[in-house]
Order: C-alpha cells, then sequence, then structure tokens
C-alpha cells in the first residue's frame, strides 16, 4: 500500500486485545509501576513500548491518505482490467502454463510458468526487458511440492503499471522463449 | 546484460544434461538444496580403489545449476577422490565460463557443494 518499511497494522477485537498481556516493557507503556505490581495503560499503547518509529507512522499515514484519495475502489477495478487483459495476452500464448483458479482469476496477481523453463531463468531473462517478477518457491514450498514444480513465476499489478507494460511482459516472455527454444 | 549468461553451452546443457540419473549401486551419495530458491540436487558415486569410476547427478534445477552440474559430473569421472576434493569456486566458474550475477552463483555453485558433501565421506 505504497507505505514506508518497518511498519505494520495490528488488528483485533478490543475485547481480546484488553486481555493481552504486553510483549514488550518500556517507556510510555506504563500507568504506574510499585515493587509489587505494575500497572499497564490501556490499548493501544500497552502494546507500545520504547520509542515509537515516528516517521514510518507518519509515512504510513500518508499512504492512506493517498490511497483514500483515489478511492480503493478504482484502484481494484483499474487492477482488474490490467489482469484481464495479461490473462487474455498470456494465454494467446502456447507452453504457458496459469496456476491461478477461477476464483483467483479476481485478484491483480498471476502465477504461470513456461514449459521447460525454470522460473529463475524466465525472470532472469525478464530482468533484461526491465519487467520485474518474483520467481520461485514464494515462501509455499509444500504447495509447490503437490502441484510437482520447483516454483512459478509470479507477476502482480499496481495502479502504476499499465498495458504498456503488460505488452513488454509478453515480448519478454518470447525472448525467453527464443532462447529456450529446442 | 544477463543473456551473456545464456550462452549456447549452457544452453546446450540444460536440455541434454551429461550424467543425469540415478546409479543402481552408488558407493556415495548426498543431497544438497539451495534454501533460496528451493532447487535439491543429488550426486551419486561409485569409488573403486580411491577413484571415481562412475558418477550420476539428480534433481531439478536452473539452467546454471543443471549446467554446472553436467561440466562438474564431466569432470570429476575418472579423477581421484584426493583430486576432486581440492576442486573450488574458481574451478566451477572456469568451467561454466559465463559472467555470472551474485544472484546467481549460489546455483552455479549448489552441485559442487553437493560433491564435496559426497566426498566427505569418501
Amino acid at each position: 500500500m505504497f507505505g514506508p518499511l518497518g511498519i505494520g497494522v495490528l488488528y483485533g477485537k478490543k475485547e481480546l486485545l484488553e486481555k493481552l498481556p504486553p510483549f514488550l516493557f518500556g517507556g510510555g507503556m506504563i500507568n504506574s509501576v510499585s515493587y509489587e505490581d505494575a500497572i499497564f495503560l490501556d490499548i493501544p499503547e500497552k502494546f507500545e513500548a520504547g520509542t515509537q518509529n515516528i516517521a514510518g507512522a507518519i509515512s504510513l499515514a500518508e499512504a492512506i491518505k493517498y490511497i483514500k484519495k483515489i478511492k480503493i475502489g478504482n484502484i481494484e477495478k483499474y487492477e482488474k482490467e490490467l489482469l484481464q487483459y495479461a490473462l487474455k495476452k498470456l494465454s494467446e500464448i502456447k507452453k504457458i502454463k496459469i496456476y491461478n483458479s477461477e476464483k483467483e482469476k479476481s485478484i491483480s496477481l498471476i502465477s504461470f510458468n513456461i514449459e521447460d523453463v525454470h522460473p529463475h531463468d524466465v525472470a532472469q531473462i525478464l530482468n533484461d526487458n526491465k519487467i520485474c517478477i518474483r520467481a520461485g518457491h514464494h515462501c509455499c514450498m509444500p504447495l509447490m511440492k503437490k502441484l510437482g514444480i520447483p516454483g512459478t513465476c509470479r507477476i502482480s499489478f499496481s495502479i502504476y503499471n499499465s498495458k504498456e507494460d503488460v505488452d513488454k511482459l509478453i515480448k519478454g516472455i518470447k525472448k525467453v522463449k527464443e532462447v529456450f527454444k529446442k | 546484460m544477463s543473456l551473456e549468461m545464456y550462452k549456447e553451452h549452457i544452453l546446450d546443457l540444460y536440455k541434454n544434461p551429461h550424467n543425469k540419473g540415478n546409479l543402481e549401486n552408488p558407493t556415495y551419495e548426498f543431497s544438497k538444496n539451495n534454501p533460496l530458491c528451493g532447487d535439491e540436487i543429488k550426486i551419486q558415486i561409485i569409488a573403486k580403489n580411491n577413484k571415481i569410476t562412475n558418477i550420476k547427478f539428480n534433481g531439478i534445477g536452473c539452467a546454471i545449476s543443471q549446467a554446472s552440474a553436467s561440466l562438474l559430473t564431466d569432470k570429476i569421472k575418472n579423477m581421484k577422490v584426493e583430486s576432486a576434493k581440492k576442486l573450488t569456486k574458481e574451478d566451477i566458474l572456469e568451467m561454466i565460463h559465463i559472467p555470472i550475477s551474485h544472484a546467481r552463483l549460489k546455483c552455479a555453485l549448489l552441485p559442487l557443494e553437493a560433491m564435496k558433501g559426497v566426498l566427505e565421506n569418501a
């Protein structure tokens, strides 16, 4: 969500978070401390011991404002358009296997492989065409084993991508096939 | 550009690997995986009188690791165990003879690491 690294949001039910003990102790999270006892502040301060990631928090808030300005529905609509365009273009190329199920064809992400080419070799050559994709087991080795493959190539879209990017991808994939042709 | 990595001799070994398969009665064998990409390679050898008389590798990998495995197994077939133990990263880089990026060095060296594992017991 265009935010900075090193910050995230913990989302949970208020009554459950109130029951949770602090995971870290430090400044800014206590109400009072004695030799016998300690009373912590209410949530969220209870979980925010020590100096906070101030730059991260301000940047994350700006990122959220940015998304709200564009509107998440518009982002979804745009990414879906790119996804449909890419799926159509990819299906026109022979020897490409797409792993998305029908349901997964509504999220802006495509997992695929080119027959007889290792995903890391695909990524390496696409890199030459200035297309960065992710390749490998995607922290999901059991699934790769079940599918009987070493990994997949994965492309994902955001609002800064365009149909021209998809065309570049297709050109890059054709290049991979040319390099690895039998 | 990485296309220099995909030279004819590398692609040829990827499509037609040397010494790929399984030995029926290996004297020693060892498997090694690359945790970064999940690729795994198994090397089996038959050693007689301190000499490697036969060698096979098996596993799935990218063009670089597969070509490196072919070249390495070609090299150490009929080699003395002691000589094979002395092979280094530099020997592999000389064998594969392509400019290799830092990210792909692990791929090229995976077969060597598996081979070291086999020979540790030999």
